[in-house]
């Protein structure tokens, strides 16, 4: 199914965000959030992606 | 209250925030240097304790790109400064209230600057926007920080919900064109005069800080000002000795301003002089 993840349309078969999050194998620290919404890192595999979901992987950056 | 605050010489001037005590008035954003050498040189010279950071998408790190990911984690960590997360470029409450749940667990930390914009052309904050975003960051647990315009009225409102730092801009972000209305920064102080109170954002020249913690402003915190000066290290040396060179000043009290001269030279003995 196509998803967007940080605002990029892609396919995946995962259905769990965990194996998403798995797969794309961030480095260091991050957070994510689904269709604006955060899901802690406790819940990634309690989460069931569905087609058009929009996931958001962040991470520290510089800021004012 | 406020007087009372500038003859206090009992206490150690300390900056109370968020719990914590700091002997730092100056707070620094990490963005926009030249380099990471550069930052983390200026950062040091600054003597600033905490420094803003934000959230962006992972884009994954290439040699050399600082400013993002895990290279910019440790550079930062080694810093030893403490965390001050923000909600930069969140337009509605959704994506601010969001990013700010994203902030504490990658940042560890209860604090948020936020931010709730309403535009983009000069990156105002949006007050609706903000108070709505401020009253469910509170319930759930956060300290807020919230970046906001110089309205009395926005501030009292924020105050009302709970918030007990207000950040008022001296000017549009990364526009250094300092305290553009010093009179209603002066207002908030004297109508929140407890309140901790740090101008954020528009401060371009050390002397803008001078003038915000001459109007007993608890401290400033500014970016551009320094990670665009010709040498931001000693740029940020120069906004180090401005806060506290106006922080000693408001403690010290000055003088009141006259409408006409008064001779600081005495008069009496003065040569030259025969009565008529």
């Amino acid at each position: 199914m196509h998803i967007y993840f940080n605002g990029e349309k892609i396919e995946t078969h995962h259905t769990v965000l965990g194996k998403l999050i798995e797969e794309k194998c961030p480095a260091g620290e991050y957070a994510v959030a689904v269709n604006e919404s955060f899901v802690p890192r406790s819940e990634y595999f309690s989460v069931n992606l569905s087609a058009e979901d929009k996931v958001e992987l962040v991470a520290p950056m510089v800021g004012g | 209250m406020l007087d009372s605050k500038a003859n206090d010489t009992s206490t150690k001037d300390v900056l109370e925030l968020g719990g914590k005590s700091y002997s730092q008035r100056l707070l620094i954003g990490t963005a926009l240097y030249p380099s990471p050498s550069i930052m983390q040189s200026a950062i040091s010279k600054s003597s600033a304790e905490i420094a803003t950071v934000s959230l962006r998408r992972q884009q994954g790190s290439k040699p050399g790109d600082y400013e993002a990911g895990s290279d910019f984690w440790e550079l930062l960590k080694a810093t030893g400064v403490d965390l001050l997360p923000n909600t930069a470029g969140c337009h509605s409450v959704k994506e601010a209230i969001t990013t700010a749940q994203m902030a504490r667990e990658v940042f560890k930390t209860n604090w948020i600057k936020l931010e709730v914009i309403g535009n983009d052309y000069n990156l105002q904050p949006d007050p609706f926007g903000l108070l709505e975003a401020s009253e469910e960051l509170i319930r759930q647990g956060f300290e807020v920080f919230p970046y906001c315009t110089d309205d009395l009225v926005l501030c009292e409102k924020l105050v009302n919900l709970g918030c007990k730092i207000l950040m008022p801009w001296g000017a549009p972000i990364g526009t250094g064109r300092g305290l553009i209305n010093p009179y209603a920064l002066s207002v908030i102080r004297n109508r929140f005069p407890e309140l901790t109170l740090i101008v954020d954002a528009g401060i371009g020249k050390p002397s803008h800080a001078v003038q915000a913690m001459e109007l007993g402003y608890d401290a400033v915190l500014l970016n551009t000002a320094i990670a665009n000066a010709l040498d931001p290290v000693k740029m940020a040396a120069a906004f180090r000795d401005a806060v506290k060179a106006g922080r000693t000043g408001f403690l010290a009290g000055a003088m009141q301003e006259r409408s006409l001269a008064s001779p600081s030279t005495p008069e009496t003995g003065k040569p030259f002089w025969h009565q008529q």
